[in-house]
């Protein structure tokens, strides 16, 4: 036998605790100790109106009568003016789980009509699921998909309906629009009805119109004048047909004008609705089907509480022009608030009915219905995710500062770019270009693909050999760039920039569709590592990790390097001699690290990509995507040399040889400073006249300088030789800046 | 949720009829990833009637066997798709926003995800 004393259950409102009876909705509690949620306005117990909205346990706008009671509730009322705080430093947000559910047919609504349907749908074998507001499934939005999202007190529901919608969320009492509305004691005849039911003592009762079941009242007609009394209603004036008015003393006034169909997620969703034979996508039945009732055309007060529009407010944009119901929504923003237009919206329909209007249909109805939290909006969301090389634990252990770029993680630098650089130029490095993209071509029409494909001759590279590439679209600008490497007669290693990868891939397989080729197409990006040895020092470096048999320039071998089967390709993007070794990622921890330890006496260190991007810079190397623009081809980017006109058809040739007709406007250059780097985006000036910007810039200890790309316009028909940026010179130089002739790459 | 590790598997792309007549190893898991592309685990060296396949040893995927139930609670809580009733079956898709493939079978079902993602992924599914 439980002898535990009976402790009673209390919830905290604005600070105190209160008692509540085991069952009892938030609401209920507040009123049984004479508090109204909000200071006024008529309620409705189920969820229609705004009336009742508090902040719970840090969260404002939650409907409290459709909030159970729990001990040690937070339950703050709103301010009564201004807003209440939508974020608060004292609460932290936990994220939201959600879950996602599928089925063929989901109704909204489990009264009579709803109910109705899914024991039919059921009996017809289809797979229903129900969602009602009184189990504590609050849909809160229709979305194409179709999707059904709902809020649950375990996390929102995401239902995804193959075959249909059906809402039956049936009908809300209208409410009255009268001066002294915004008074506590009104309430709706449903609502009257829960509270006698509930033991609240509702004092004396006046019913306008049709009268609340099982309650003592004073029954009158259905046209409110006014509400009186301070604070609490403690009169109503209604008048007669032919004007008359009666003025009847009571404690609360029960409101019974008609009503008017929840038919909100039904509004939002039937634009789902194909014009097709296969039926629809969403079906609104039962009483959330029927006509709206039409209350009075009203005359004065309050018409939208969550936006504070009263009568004369729609009268005043009435006067400015706007009869149309979506007009005057917009003009006054009356249904844009808590409730979404389910207590203003037949009002408004009659105040435009009242002045010679049709009556119109309701406005369009927008996800969300019910306010919903950032974290409950975020509940199953995720931002784009960030892959991470093989070699990103290895990076972090050596101190790297680890960046996004180019849809990867990246190390940035390892703590002193300046040794990284000068390892690069003097001794040896290792950069991880893992995120490079790898493409493999291989079948009988490979090299004629690749033909159509590359501006470049691809018959003339030799197997074994490698050459750098511009992809174009069909607008001859430039995409992407990379290698060819040709593997044998019929296969391919297509390389491609970090950003640009997963287009190019998409890019490559479109056209050998398009062109119906047959070859076989392996995209090994995520399956291949790569590390690029670079320096004076690198050929060593590789000796000593076992690896004598070492390529020329631009050609590529297979090799063991520390033990690890690499594909060795000889290439260069730092301007020094430079061994691309590509591995399977499995093997890139192993393979780093036999590096280091065979290079520790030659003072070999890992560069990152700040050091790299420096370096490139020196070399000219343009980054496509940074300093190429959505227009740029080979011509303005200098890069002629990289397409063979005179071949036969490939992918932006014919683009080409109609705009190598239009005089040059602009090129991309190289430009020299002795003053400061200036920032990438700079401004060049000619005089006073705007010549271009800065698209990469870095100060290179090599040259005791600062180099920059940029895209310079020709001004009278040439390109400046000076221009100013900041007030600084810049001269116009040829690229590379750095070892013009390639010596050092080819060494 | 068990940890993912790396996998070693085989990638083939061949052409269609190749590939369906291909005698895979005893014991390998043949995953067909696109019509002219399967995902074979673990490693093996499969005999293709195509001069022109490529077959390449893969280590570009994390795995991981999970049971059936923990595979249908993994999908109702983070993949807005609905995987098919029948067992076996191959699906691919995004589980949490990252792209995975779930091989589903009565009992159990097998996880891959990309090696760069897994480690994302683990965080959004734990």
């Amino acid at each position: 036998m439980n002898t535990a004393p009976h402790q009673p259950q209390r919830l905290i409102v604005d600070g105190q605790p209160v008692s509540f009876r085991e069952g009892d909705s938030v609401l209920l509690t507040l009123l049984r100790a004479g508090i109204h949620p909000v200071g006024g306005g008529c309620l409705c117990l189920a969820g229609d109106c705004p009336h009742c909205v508090a902040v719970v346990n840090g969260v404002a706008y939650i409907r409290t009568c459709q909030t159970k009671s729990r001990p040690g509730m937070i339950v703050e009322r709103h301010p009564q003016v201004g807003y209440p705080a939508l974020l608060r430093d004292d609460i932290s947000i936990a994220p939201v789980g959600v879950r996602n559910l599928h089925c063929e047919v989901v109704v909204i609504g489990l009264g009579d009509a709803g109910r109705a349907e899914a024991e039919d749908a059921a009996r017809r074998g289809k797979q229903v699921i129900t969602l009602d507001a009184s189990a504590g499934q609050e849909v809160i939005g229709v979305y194409p998909g179709p999707l059904v999202v709902a809020r649950t007190d375990s996390g929102m529901l995401q239902v995804h309906p193959r075959r249909e919608i059906i809402v039956a969320t049936g009908a809300a009492e209208i409410q009255a629009v009268a001066p002294g509305s915004q008074l506590t004691g009104i309430v709706t005849a449903r609502a009257a009805e829960k509270l006698h039911t509930a033991g609240i003592e509702l004092g004396r009762v006046v019913a306008v119109g049709t009268p609340p079941e099982g309650v003592a009242c004073e029954q009158v007609g259905d046209h409110i004048v006014r509400f009186e009394g301070t604070g609490r209603v403690r009169a109503v004036v209604v008048s007669d047909a032919s004007g008359a008015e009666k003025r009847l003393e009571c404690d609360t006034v029960s409101v019974s004008l008609g009503l008017h169909p929840r038919d909100a997620l039904f509004r939002m969703g039937r634009t789902l609705n194909p014009p097709t034979p296969a039926g629809p996508v969403i079906r609104v039945v039962g009483r959330a089907a029927q006509a709206s009732d039409i209350p009075p055309c009203p005359r004065a007060g309050t018409v939208c509480s969550c936006s504070a529009v009263t009568v004369d407010d729609l009268q005043l944009v009435w006067e400015h022009g706007f009869h149309e119901l979506e007009m005057v929504k917009r003009a006054t923003l009356a249904g844009t608030g808590t409730c979404q237009g389910s207590v203003c919206l037949p009002h408004i329909r009659s105040f435009l009915a009242g002045r010679g209007e049709e009556l119109q249909p309701p406005f369009t109805a927008r996800p969300l219905t019910r306010q919903a939290t950032i974290a409950e909006a975020a509940a199953g969301a995720h931002h784009t995710s960030t892959p991470r090389t093989a070699l990103h634990d290895e990076h972090l252990r050596m101190g790297a500062v680890m960046e996004r770029i180019g849809g990867w993680w990246r190390p940035w630098h390892y703590g002193i770019p300046e040794a990284e650089y000068w390892a690069v130029r003097e001794a040896v490095s290792l950069g991880d270009v893992s995120t490079l993209g790898k493409v493999q071509v291989s079948g009988p029409d490979a090299l004629e693909f690749l033909e159509r494909l590359y501006p470049t001759k691809v018959s003339t590279i030799k197997p074994g050999r490698c050459r750098y590439v511009l992809l174009l679209d069909d607008r001859g600008y430039v995409i992407d760039d990379g290698m060819i490497c040709r593997d044998t007669e019929t296969r391919f290693t297509l390389t491609f920039t970090t950003g640009g990868s997963t287009h190019a891939e998409m890019w490559v397989r479109d056209w050998a569709e398009q062109w119906k080729m047959d070859v076989r197409i392996l995209n090994r990006t995520m399956s291949l590592g790569a590390i690029n040895v670079t320096g004076p020092l690198a050929r060593e470096l590789l000796r000593r990790a076992g690896c004598e048999d070492l390529p020329e320039y631009l050609v590529q071998r297979s090799g063991q390097v520390a033990g690890v089967d690499c594909r060795i390709f000889r290439l260069s993007f730092t301007g020094e001699l430079s061994y691309e070794l590509h591995h399977l990622a499995g093997d890139s921890v192993a393979l780093w690290r036999g590096l280091m330890h065979a290079g520790a006496d030659l003072g070999v260190k890992p560069h990152g990509l700040d050091v790299l991007l420096r370096l490139r810079l020196e070399k000219g190397h343009l980054l496509v995507g940074q300093d190429t623009d959505f227009d740029s081809t080979p011509r303005r980017l200098g890069h002629e040399w990289a397409v063979k006109l005179d071949k036969p058809e490939f992918v932006g040739k014919q683009a080409l040889l109609r705009t190598n007709k239009i005089p040059l406007d602009r090129k991309l250059v190289g430009l020299e400073t002795d003053g400061p780097t200036p920032k990438e985006g700079a401004v060049l000036w000619k005089e006073k006249e705007h010549a271009g910007y800065v698209t990469s810039s870095a100060y290179s200890p090599a040259l005791g300088k600062s180099v920059m790309l940029a895209w310079l316009k020709l001004l009278a028909g040439d390109l400046p030789r000076e221009v100013t940026i900041h007030g600084h010179t810049a001269r116009r130089v040829s690229t590379p800046f750095y070892d013009p002739e390639g010596q050092r790459a080819r060494a | 949720m068990p940890v993912l590790e790396r996998i070693h598997a085989t990638r083939v792309v061949a052409a269609p009829a190749a590939l369906e007549a291909v005698r895979w190893p005893a014991g390998t898991l043949v995953l067909r990833t696109a019509p002219d592309e399967a995902l074979v685990i673990p490693n093996c060296a499969p005999e293709v009637a195509d001069s022109h396949a490529i077959v390449e040893s893969e280590q570009g995927f994390s795995g991981v066997w999970i049971s059936a139930e923990e595979a249908r609670s993994l999908l109702e809580r983070h993949c807005e798709w609905e995987a098919p009733a029948e067992r076996p079956v191959f699906v691919q898709g995004a589980i949490a926003a990252i792209p995975a493939k779930v091989w589903l079978e009565k009992e159990r079902a097998l996880l891959l995800v990309p090696v760069p993602y897994a480690a994302e992924f683990e965080e959004r599914i734990s």
